[in-house]
């Protein structure tokens, strides 16, 4: 421990110094579990100097009734380097892919952390990796690789990860975005993946045994895209995955679309619409289906608004419905956020599940509430 | 000598009165001119009517292009938006471009350009109040008149956004007649309605470049006030079109 404080101190004399602390309090009620107080932290450091930049985040969570959600995490640790038109990336990493706002079928570099909340999108694991890119103007051609693929923690039970290949088999990315504006303006990203799939077929050997997690190779195309036209912004999400290296698992197309369109000034209020579809097709329909928590979006609508009151507080509510289409299911979230003094945010949360499908992942949660107030703080 | 003054003021009187509004609106845009490109710190004050007072702090680097500046805005306080970035491409005659970086979760979102009435960071301010005030963006009305105001004259030009996804329907805009620099506005929503009332003081001859270091903007329908202070501000400091380009959102 000495040591890495002698290296903290060599490192902070030698670059200039940076950080950004959050503190949050949590009261969270549920329906059908015990009520608790969470508090969590993330540390955002970042250490620059003229060859190079580091950049860190410790995560901190603390339940005070549920042990799986307490932990100290390093979650991100990287160091970049520009070249000229090249910038290189080493290290523990958090990505964000996607265009639409509800869920995200090309966000797949990281794993989503469901023990700090199966309900945000953004709660994610960082990826041990290296990235290059090569910018053009306004395009970019990168190529990744995710040194090795890491075990989902869903809960204390199903720790145990299988893979199909050897852990520290890598998964590469090869992306390519690209920004037009001669006849309408939009902004493209294809990305083919080689490797792990994000997904995991969850296996259960008997009723009282742990779930076991099976990591599969595939093979994938990922297309993001969005169009600007007039004034509502049109975006698409697609991917293709061909599962290489596992039989049970079909291959699988994944779609959605949306779109989202800002009112202004409306009673002194900012107003966003936002409409979404998410979509699988499976190649082969007699293969296993529904095996990850991620496959909620299997034929959903989702519809949101967001109001910025333009207030001097930063007041903000959110309003969202996912609904299934065709099973009778559908999760309502309502957020509230509000500025008090200028470091302190308070917040308040309200999700509701309804599943009355008994072939659902969603039915897992029942007919389930959570109810959440806190205060944020950073400095 | 009476003559020679007599006619040298009524010459000077003359060409005042000569000057189109938009002749008038170029000298004062090549006054603020020049710049190449500036790195400057700001303090945002928003106030609302019953005085309840918040403080923004925001980086803002700008690249000055004649098809439209570029420009990089950072936040930095409150410490929740510290590093959040907003990169904006000003296309004359178009829709603007603007990319958002959310740092918490890593996220560059295109944002529609269109929200030109939209508040900026929950200030009165709009975002068409705080780009480039370049000239072409609008229509003028005839002669710029010159009006006495504290004892100090001003022409007085009317002059019409031409984006129609503007919030104004018009803007009368003062600018003093020695130093052709615009030191306060009436800005009329769509219906003609008085909405905001905007000063500009605080100027500073930089490098031969007229900078304004205090803009403030009254909300005459709400009662809400923003000001916005430029705490530290460099010109011509080398700036080019790759500070400017999608990379730097990260």
């Amino acid at each position: 421990m000495k040591y890495l404080f002698v290296v903290f101190l060599l490192v902070s004399s030698l670059m200039a110094f940076e950080h950004k602390v959050e503190v949050a309090l949590e009261a969270i009620g549920h329906s059908k579990d015990a009520n608790e107080f969470v508090t969590s932290s993330n540390i955002d450091v970042n250490f620059k100097n003229s060859y190079f930049n580091i950049d860190a985040r410790v995560e901190f969570l603390y339940s005070s009734k549920y042990i799986d959600k307490r932990y100290v995490l390093l979650n991100e640790l990287y160091v970049t380097k520009e070249f000229d038109e090249y910038i290189f990336t080493i290290g523990k990493k958090i990505k964000y892919l996607g265009e639409l706002e509800g869920y995200n079928v090309a966000d797949i570099y990281n794993q989503k952390n469901y023990l700090k909340d199966p309900f945000d999108k953004n709660a994610k694991y960082g990826s041990i990796g290296l990235d290059i890119t090569k910018y053009f103007d306004e395009n970019s051609i990168d190529f990744s690789i995710k040194f090795y693929e890491e075990g989902v923690k869903y809960s204390q039970n199903n720790k145990k990860l299988y893979l199909s290949n050897k852990k520290y088999t890598p998964t590469f990315y090869l992306g390519m975005n690209f920004l037009s504006d001669e006849y309408i303006d939009s902004e493209t990203k294809i990305i083919l993946v080689h490797g792990y799939d994000i997904k995991r077929n969850i296996l259960a050997t008997s009723l009282t045994s742990p779930l076991y997690q099976y990591a599969y190779r595939v093979n994938k195309i990922l297309l993001l895209s969005h169009i600007i036209y007039e004034d509502i912004i049109y975006k698409t999400e697609i991917s293709y995955t061909d599962v290489i290296e596992y039989d049970a698992i079909s291959d699988y197309t994944q779609l959605s679309f949306g779109f989202e369109k800002s009112f202004y000034e409306v009673l002194g209020s900012d107003i966003t619409l936002y409409g979404e579809y998410y979509s699988y097709i499976y190649a082969n329909d007699t293969k296993v289906k529904n095996i990850d928590i991620s496959e909620l979006y299997d034929n959903d609508i989702f519809v949101a608004l967001k109001v910025n009151f333009n207030d001097t507080k930063s007041s903000e509510l959110k309003f969202g419905i996912l609904k299934d289409i065709k099973k009778d299911e559908q999760i309502i979230k309502l957020e509230i956020n509000s500025r008090m003094r200028d470091s302190f945010i308070i917040n308040g949360e309200y999700i509701n599940i309804i599943s009355d499908d008994t072939n659902s992942v969603l039915n897992k949660f029942g007919d389930y509430s959570r109810f959440t107030v806190g205060i944020k703080y950073t400095f | 000598m009476m003559i020679k003054i007599v006619v040298i003021s009524f010459t000077y009187v003359v060409m005042l009165f000569a000057q189109t509004s938009e002749d008038v609106a170029k000298k004062a845009f090549e006054k603020v001119s020049g710049y190449g490109s500036s790195i400057s710190k700001t303090t945002m004050l928003l106030e609302n009517a019953y005085g309840d007072k918040n403080i923004r702090k925001i980086e803002i680097q700008k690249l000055e292009n004649k098809d439209g500046d570029k420009s990089l805005l950072t936040f930095l306080y409150p410490n929740d938006l510290k590093d959040t970035k907003l990169l904006s491409y000003e296309v004359i005659g178009k829709d603007d471009k603007q990319w958002l970086y959310l740092p918490a979760i890593k996220r560059v979102k295109r944002i529609s350009s269109r929200n030109k009435s939209g508040s900026f960071m929950a200030s009165e301010f709009s975002y068409e109040d705080i780009s480039s005030q370049n000239y072409k963006n609008y229509l003028y009305d005839g002669l710029a008149k010159v009006i006495k105001k504290d004892g100090v004259e001003y022409f007085k030009i009317v002059r019409m956004p031409k984006d129609k996804h503007s919030g104004y329907s018009k803007q009368i805009v003062y600018i003093d007649t020695k130093s052709y620099l615009v030191y306060y506005g009436e800005y009329f929503d769509k219906q003609e309605r008085l909405l905001k009332k905007i000063y500009f003081s605080e100027y500073v001859l930089l490098d031969g470049v007229q900078r304004v270091h205090k803009i403030m903007i009254k909300n005459v329908q709400n009662k809400k006030q923003s000001s916005l202070v430029w705490d530290e501000d460099k010109i011509k400091i080398g700036l080019s079109k790759k500070d400017f380009s999608k990379r730097v959102l990260k």
